[in-house]
């Protein structure tokens, strides 16, 4: 079956994981700009890690098959630094001239301090002005009910915002449908301890269907893997869903959200008679 | 409707005894690492008498509280949702309001 990685930190991960990936079906990965683990000091070393990604990582998929995008954003920890953030910003608009970015990415919160907010809503309406896609983070475990509340406390206030092009990663039961009711884009991130398991994914996509809902492995240099993607697959088969509605999922839904920017080339597939 | 507009009506999941033989080796296998976990911490007090953390660490009193809220009958299907707001509760004086 074909698959769309759509949130997918290949900076972090090995070539074998790409070889796999390949393998196993994976024709493309969308990289999201992410927190490389520790707080970067200067603003030129977001610069070199926006090239890495948009230039260097593309080439790297490529030798494997696999179609690299990109998104480019100051990370919900590092916005606690606004100066710094605030240089970033200013260079992101020349990213988004890059052929294999799509957007804004991943920005959010992190512990929702008022330095992140601000930097958030920033990355908001850059993505609002320049017409980009916006992808999300929302918090993790015991932050994650107030952030993604106050994140779409937030977006509320952006009245130009389109929520088409809204997508709000690593949902989970308590959060799910409150940004369902908005109409934004929802994603599942499988991890093995945290965020959520492929059980639980489809277990929403059974309770609130699969229209706007993107999932992913994330996938970063902490415990993850990019494989939990096809377990997801494997557990939504095993349940008796077919070949075509995890189609929709796992390959077409991806193509409905990051198609709506140009630069992305797949279009959603038939691969079974109505 | 195209696939991809399902409601949640329209979706056909398990039956009762497919999600049994589905789930239940998988299930009892978590259930018996909650047992190991709850074990442990009790040999720990047993070994460690004069460390109060199981009486007066928030994290041990959500446990608890979850095994309640697991150990309940829950009028609708929403046990994960309640275990995760309840596990929100955790540290909430840390937070920096934005």
């Amino acid at each position: 079956m074909f698959i769309i990685q759509p949130h997918y930190h290949a900076i972090a991960r090995t070539a074998q994981d790409y070889e796999r990936m390949a393998q196993s079906g994976v024709l493309c990965v969308a990289e999201p700009a992410f927190w490389a683990g520790f707080d970067r000091k200067y603003p030129e070393t977001f610069i070199d890690y926006f090239r890495q990604i948009t230039e260097f990582e593309p080439t790297r998929a490529a030798q494997y098959g696999i179609t690299h995008y990109a998104w480019v954003a100051v990370n919900p920890k590092e916005a606690e630094n606004p100066e710094l953030s605030r240089i970033v910003l200013e260079h992101m608009p020349e990213f988004f001239k890059k052929p294999n970015v799509l957007g804004v990415g991943e920005t959010g919160l992190h512990l929702s301090s008022k330095n992140e907010c601000d930097i958030f809503e920033e990355q908001v309406q850059l993505a609002v002005d320049y017409d980009q896609l916006l992808l999300i983070h929302t918090p993790h475990l015991h932050d994650k009910l107030y952030g993604t509340k106050k994140i779409l406390e937030i977006l509320a206030g952006f009245k130009k915002l389109n929520p088409d092009k809204v997508w709000i990663d690593h949902v989970e039961e308590h959060t799910i449908r409150p940004i369902r009711e908005k109409g934004y884009w929802t994603g599942f991130t499988l991890y093995p301890i945290t965020k959520c398991t492929a059980a639980r994914a489809c277990d929403m996509l059974e309770v609130y269907g699969w229209d706007r809902m993107l999932i992913n492995s994330s996938a970063d240099w902490g415990p993850s893997d990019p494989f939990t993607l096809q377990e997801a697959v494997l557990e939504f088969r095993r349940r008796g869903h077919s070949v075509q509605e995890a189609t929709e999922i796992f390959f077409n839904n991806p193509c409905r959200y990051l198609g709506q920017n140009p630069k992305f080339k797949f279009k959603p597939i038939r691969i079974e008679e109505e | 409707m195209t696939a991809s507009q399902k409601t949640a009506g329209a979706v056909k999941i398990l039956s009762p005894q497919k999600v049994l033989n589905a789930y239940y080796l998988d299930t009892r296998w978590h259930l018996l690492e909650v047992a190991a976990m709850l074990d442990r911490s009790q040999r720990a007090q047993l070994a460690y008498p004069e460390d109060e953390t199981m009486g007066t660490d928030l994290r041990a009193e959500l446990l608890r509280r979850a095994l309640t809220i697991l150990a309940s009958d829950s009028p609708e299907p929403n046990r994960a949702e309640r275990l995760l707001t309840l596990f929100t509760e955790l540290d909430p004086k840390e937070r920096t309001e934005g």
